[in-house]
């Protein structure tokens, strides 16, 4: 019945955009989504957030004069700060090892976007003899990441008002969804919806205004660590032991 | 007989074969990867993957490191430098038989 209402055209577009679907999943861009497969490294950079943004918003809120405090404040943002710019995709890394390897095996971590583009643009095999990039085994997550979440940050520090704060959760959320929608760790509509939910709960808190700013960070950190847990829980259950290989030369 | 179906014969048989021809693809694009995962990605049976991986090791093709994580064997692929030539090399060959293909098919249309 419906096979039957359907053009030949639209049939046509349909397989059409199937095929669209289908064909860039090359085994570069399989191999960049499975580094986030177990989601280590939305923990760690959503933990990174946490101490960042909890740290600056305790900070901003209770003013502490005792330099010890002070000293606390500022080494825990330090670390923060480089496990969120510096060194997450070590420490990925080295839980990877501990945590979840070897359930599927191990292929080259992803190279960060920023890196790649440096390099020098590469003529490519191919049957098609089209040229592209380098290396498809590429992410942008980190980047695309920490741009929204100081988005949101700077965002809500300039509506100087309440409503402020659920507004910046909105459009992070947005934004969120939108950078990573065709990226190697896209994320469900309904996954990001929490995040306006939070910024409107945060708000009926009463903040001051420039807590407000760092609580966009804080929500957006436990948000991330958040969906990293869920995923790396369904890993786990889905793979609960690793296979044995048996290579004989 | 058209010169460039004559191609065909000097095609390397070694990267010809389907199975094959994937491993090296795969590894062309991430650089490396483990027996688990090649096995995964290209739904290989953990004989059959053996075979072919020894194939292209023997033919310098792929470097192949075994090694130990804690008690897990863990056998690490690579791409050599004449193996990606060698994938090069045929890609190109293949690019000119589909040309010459082409061309004859739109000569006889014509």
């Amino acid at each position: 019945m419906i096979l039957c209402s359907l053009t030949e055209t639209s049939l046509r577009r349909k397989l059409d955009s199937m095929k669209e679907q289908w064909f860039p999943d090359t085994p570069g861009r399989r191999a960049a989504a499975y580094w986030f497969i177990d989601g280590l490294p939305e923990i760690v950079a959503g933990v990174g957030f946490v101490g960042l943004g909890g740290s600056a918003a305790w900070f901003s809120q209770f003013r502490p004069h005792s330099w010890s405090d002070r000293t606390a404040f500022i080494v825990l943002g330090l670390i923060s700060l480089m496990v969120v710019f510096g060194y997450g995709r070590s420490i990925s890394l080295f839980l990877k090892s501990r945590v979840t390897f070897p359930r599927t095996g191990y292929v080259r971590p992803p190279s960060e976007w920023e890196e790649v583009s440096q390099k020098e643009a590469v003529i490519a095999l191919g049957l098609s003899g089209a040229t592209r990039t380098p290396d498809q085994n590429v992410t942008h997550f980190r980047s695309s990441t920490i741009a929204v979440v100081f988005c949101g940050n700077v965002l809500a520090g300039v509506i100087a008002k309440p409503i402020g704060l659920p507004i910046a959760m909105s459009a992070v959320a947005v934004l969120l969804y939108a950078l990573h929608r065709n990226s190697e760790r896209p994320y469900h509509w309904a996954s990001v919806l929490p995040l306006p939910v939070a910024g409107m709960g945060a708000m009926l808190l009463h903040m001051q205004q420039d807590v407000n700013a760092w609580a966009a960070v804080l929500i957006g950190g436990v948000w991330l660590a958040g969906q990293g847990g869920w995923r790396l829980i369904g890993y786990v259950r889905r793979h609960p032991s690793a296979p044995v290989e048996s290579f004989r030369p | 007989m058209n010169e460039r179906i004559r191609e065909v014969s000097h095609l390397d048989r070694l990267v010809h074969e389907p199975a094959r021809l994937q491993i090296l693809m795969f590894l062309r694009e991430v650089e490396e990867a483990d027996f688990l995962y090649l096995q995964r990605e290209g739904g290989f049976t953990q004989g059959n993957l053996s075979g072919h991986l020894s194939k292209l090791e023997e033919a310098g093709y792929i470097r192949i490191r075994k090694m130990f994580k804690g008690k897990m064997p863990l056998t690490v692929c690579r791409l050599t430098a004449a193996g990606e030539r060698a994938l090069r090399t045929y890609c190109e060959q293949m690019n000119s038989i589909m040309q010459g293909q082409r061309e004859s098919e739109r000569a006889k249309r014509a």
